[in-house]
């Protein structure tokens, strides 16, 4: 197949004194332009999100899986490697646990963003102890089961619930821990707290606003 | 696979005084005078092509020949050009939808208004079937401004473009399903059309009204010194800045049509309606293009609610059963619709004393009805 597109205009040099006067006058303009858009691993996109390499946690339970998408699988982290002792399968009953630095949220784009997730329904992706909401069972503790932290610079956890916003400067990346809390939740079951997806979402409204200057 | 563009332009050639007026597309240049062929770059060709003054036109750039290309990718200079030591990504996330509003521009350059649009490709790559988001969605959009609603692909989209007028093309991409290194319109060779006609039919994406209707209060009528229910004043409000005509439809008591109602950009208002215990309100108005964030249509409506047409939404929706006499079977399915979420169960006081009114009885302001007189109080 062949496409050809013409375009024949009049430029505006001045001839024998008289103007060209039909500049830029045209009726049909047919322009072929690339448009490459291209998906890149997660820690390499626009909203990096990837594992810290010099984090246990993060090495152990975050991973970008063969398809590129960073994955966090909080299970038997020695499955399958080489391990002189008994690994950990799972968080404890009754318990707060704490995963510093499980992963790394990245602004690659072109503005200063905010950073909010959403934990999938519930019902199909938690725990059966779970009662419709990722509240802890246990009435005397209203904790998410999940929840994702960032820390201050002296350590301190501060705790983002679903659906609140967080800034993450252009160009700027931050730690993300998670906490799980198990108040409530009956072990014996053998099911996962959370098997599901955890959407991110990166909103950036001025990437798309017109300033003075030109972009780059 | 071969495509060309070629953009052809004389230069200063030695025509006579007289113009050549006549320019226009065409499928083959055969020049016997001997001309200078200039091939302007882009961003001051007629159809002038070039990044939107914003962050986001860093995803466009022209290329070596002066052509626009957007660069969602690691070729992208921006992130190339200071040996990667830039924030900027190397392509769009995996398994998301993302939105880039205002990446180019598209000019005209012209002398006349000509409408624009991107063209559509039988081979448009969209979200298949195997995937939870977004199936049959386009991979790649391209629409106007930060608008995502108002595509720019087709010619049923067309946009006029005055003469000296820019206007931005914000680009949205889902790639569920899709992976590293993966490219979404591969399926298009990585090309779109822009087409800019000046004989085309388009109508500005003016965006439409985005209406909301509720229950406000109760309006009596005195007859010896009984005040007695008489109609239901709605406040109609219009959070847009398009003004629009609009058609109030009422269930009950007895139901009440009024059509060709029209509210200003930007403004609330009342209307009156002769039911005096409404039990539903809907609210219709058209919208040609740029339908409003979450609006819902007619026949959506419909479909979603189980009623027939217009009249099976009177006689379920309403106690007395049947439409009022001057509405019409149904109203096209096109149109938008929003119904009041609020009117308040039961019903107003039938009568109240004069001694008491404006006040109605404990029991119908505790379900949130109210008469006009109090409510203006």
């Amino acid at each position: 197949m062949q496409r050809r597109n013409f375009l024949i205009g009049v430029s505006s040099t001045a001839v024998a004194g008289s103007a060209l006067l039909g500049t830029g006058a045209f009726s049909r303009v047919e322009s072929q332009r690339n448009v490459a858009i291209q998906v890149a691993t997660d820690d390499e996109a626009y909203l990096g999100m990837g594992v810290i390499d010099d984090s246990l946690n993060s090495t152990n339970f975050a991973e970008l899986d063969e398809n590129g998408h960073l994955a966090i699988d909080i299970g038997d982290f020695g499955a399958g490697g080489d391990y002189d002792y008994e690994t950990g399968v799972g968080v404890n009953s009754d318990s707060f646990t704490y995963f510093d630095d499980l992963f790394r949220l990245c602004n690659n784009g072109k503005a200063d963003a905010t950073i909010s997730y959403e934990l999938p329904d519930p019902d199909t992706a938690g725990h059966p102890s779970l009662d419709g909401s990722w509240e802890a069972p246990d009435p005397d503790y209203d904790e998410q089961v999940v929840t994702f932290y960032f820390q201050r610079e002296d350590g301190t956890r501060v705790f983002v619930d679903e659906g609140e916003e967080i800034p993450l400067e252009l160009g700027e990346c931050e730690n993300i821990g998670l906490r799980t809390v198990t108040k409530g939740i009956d072990a014996t079951e053998g099911s996962p707290l959370l098997d599901g997806t955890v959407v991110i979402t990166a909103d950036s409204p001025d990437a798309g606003e017109v300033t003075t200057t030109n972009p780059e | 696979m071969q495509r060309r563009n070629f953009l052809v332009g004389l230069g200063s050639a030695s025509v006579g005084g007289s113009a050549l007026l006549g320019s226009g597309a065409f499928s083959r240049v055969e020049s016997q005078r001997s001309v200078s062929v200039s091939v302007a770059e882009d961003h001051e060709a007629y159809l002038g092509l070039g990044k939107c003054p914003t962050p986001n036109g860093s995803y466009a750039w022209p290329d070596d020949d002066g052509h626009l290309e957007v660069l969602m990718s690691p070729d992208n200079p921006t992130r190339t050009e200071n040996d990667g030591d830039t924030p900027l990504g190397a392509g769009i996330n995996s398994n998301s939808t993302s939105r880039f509003d205002r990446v180019f521009q598209i000019c005209n350059n012209g002398k006349d208004t000509v409408c624009v649009h991107i063209e559509d490709d039988i081979a448009w790559p969209t979200v298949p079937e195997t995937e939870e988001t977004d199936v049959g969605e386009r991979r790649v959009e391209f629409y106007l401004e930060a608008n995502d609603d108002i595509s720019l692909i087709g010619e049923e989209n067309s946009i006029p473009i005055s003469v000296g007028q820019c206007v931005c093309v914000g680009v949205k991409t889902r790639s569920y399903g899709l992976q590293n290194d993966d490219e979404l319109l591969e399926a298009l060779d990585n090309e779109i059309r822009i087409i800019a006609d000046v004989d085309g039919d388009c109508i500005p994406p003016s965006g439409c009204a985005d209406l909301s209707v509720e229950y406000e209060s109760t309006n009596y009528d005195e007859e010896d010194d009984i005040f007695r229910r008489a109609s239901t004043e709605f406040r109609i409000t219009n959070t847009n800045g398009v003004p629009t005509s609009y058609d109030l439809a009422v269930a009950n008591e007895p139901g009440d049509w009024r059509a060709g109602l029209s509210i200003d950009e930007d403004t609330s208002q009342t209307r009156v309606a002769d039911a005096s215990v409404p039990t539903a309100a809907l609210v219709f108005w058209s919208c040609d293009n740029g339908a409003p964030a979450g609006s819902q249509t007619w026949g959506e409506y419909k479909e979603a609610n189980g009623f027939a047409d217009l009249e099976d939404w009177y006689e379920q929706t309403g106690t007395t059963q049947f439409a009022p006499s001057g509405s019409p079977q149904d109203v096209d399915d096109t149109l938008l619709v929003v119904e009041a979420a609020d009117i308040p169960n039961g019903e107003p006081d039938e009568e109240i004393d004069a001694g008491d009114f404006p006040d109605m009885s404990a029991g119908a302001e505790a379900e949130g009805w109210i008469t006009t007189q109090k409510f203006n109080a």
